[in-house]
């Protein structure tokens, strides 16, 4: 696992909690765009140092983008009842944001990538469409 | 990106000889084109994420054109940091990727099959050929 920093990570969080990932890019959805695609959940460790990002709500998960094209949604209890290890932990430092933790990374060593590509099916397998087509920023008061 | 094609074939047409070569040319051309056209909207890409170079989609294009008319008509191209990915699925059971790296010399396949909603197999191996990922979608077009 490619989960290099431990700082401001904090408690699980609960089971029955729904959590929110932005679609950075068209190929998170299929062309029909009715299936959350592998490579939503795919990990690099040079650009996810502390977990994988995901958020509490569809416009937080869409607020530091500048540009979406959709936002999917998983429940915190699927992903820790799968068994891979995985967790989904606060973020300290941003009470909105979530992190998935100890996703393999793809890009690291074979084995690694191997794992990284099964773990992001399964993922992907679970996780739903919150919205197909790009989601407004919220506005900050 | 689309200028590659014309040099593609203009550099390989003085070994045209016969009517075979010149369908192979076209068909390379037309991959090419299906590869180019797969990897070129910026909706594909994060901001500042690599776009596969030329040789890498020359490698895909290579990968395509040895397989069957429905594998090649059936894939979908993916592109993802520098890298393209040819991906097949029967259903939500079974499915292979052929991964062709930066540079597109070599390339790797993952396959995968479900149960029950689960994976319950799945190798990623590096350095194959063309003959193993047909096999991969011969075992990927067969009943579980």
């Amino acid at each position: 696992m490619c989960d290099e920093e431990n700082n401001l990570v904090g408690d699980l969080i609960a089971d029955e909690t729904v959590i929110y990932r932005a679609c950075s890019k068209s190929t998170f959805l299929n062309k029909s765009k009715d299936t959350v695609q592998d490579v939503a959940f795919y990990k690099q460790g040079q650009n996810h140092k502390d977990g994988l990002s995901l958020a509490l709500s569809s416009g937080d998960s869409v607020r530091h983008l500048g540009t979406n094209y959709g936002v999917i949604r998983i429940r915190v209890g699927d992903i820790h009842a799968l068994g891979l290890g995985l967790e989904v932990r606060a973020d300290l430092a941003d009470p909105s944001h979530v992190l998935l933790r100890n996703l393999p990374c793809m890009d690291r060593t074979d084995d690694e990538k191997q794992r990284a590509l099964m773990v992001s099916s399964e993922l992907a397998s679970l996780a739903e469409i919150e919205s197909a087509s790009p989601v407004p920023k919220p506005v900050d008061n | 990106m689309r200028n590659l094609v014309p040099t593609y074939v203009i550099q390989n047409t003085y070994a045209t000889n016969s009517l075979r070569d010149m369908l192979g040319f076209a068909v390379t051309a037309t991959t090419i084109n299906k590869v180019i056209d797969a990897v070129s909207e910026s909706s594909l890409y994060e901001a500042h994420e690599e776009r596969p170079g030329a040789a890498t989609i020359l490698g895909a294009a290579r990968i395509l054109v040895s397989l069957k008319p429905e594998d090649w008509s059936s894939v979908d191209i993916e592109p993802y940091m520098g890298e393209i990915s040819l991906n097949w699925r029967n259903g939500r059971d079974k499915r292979v990727k052929a991964i062709v790296p930066k540079g597109g010399l070599h390339f790797a396949t993952y396959h995968e099959a479900r149960q029950n909603g689960r994976v319950v197999d799945h190798s990623l191996r590096q350095g194959v050929n063309q003959d193993y990922l047909a096999e991969r979608l011969d075992w990927m077009h067969a009943p579980l």
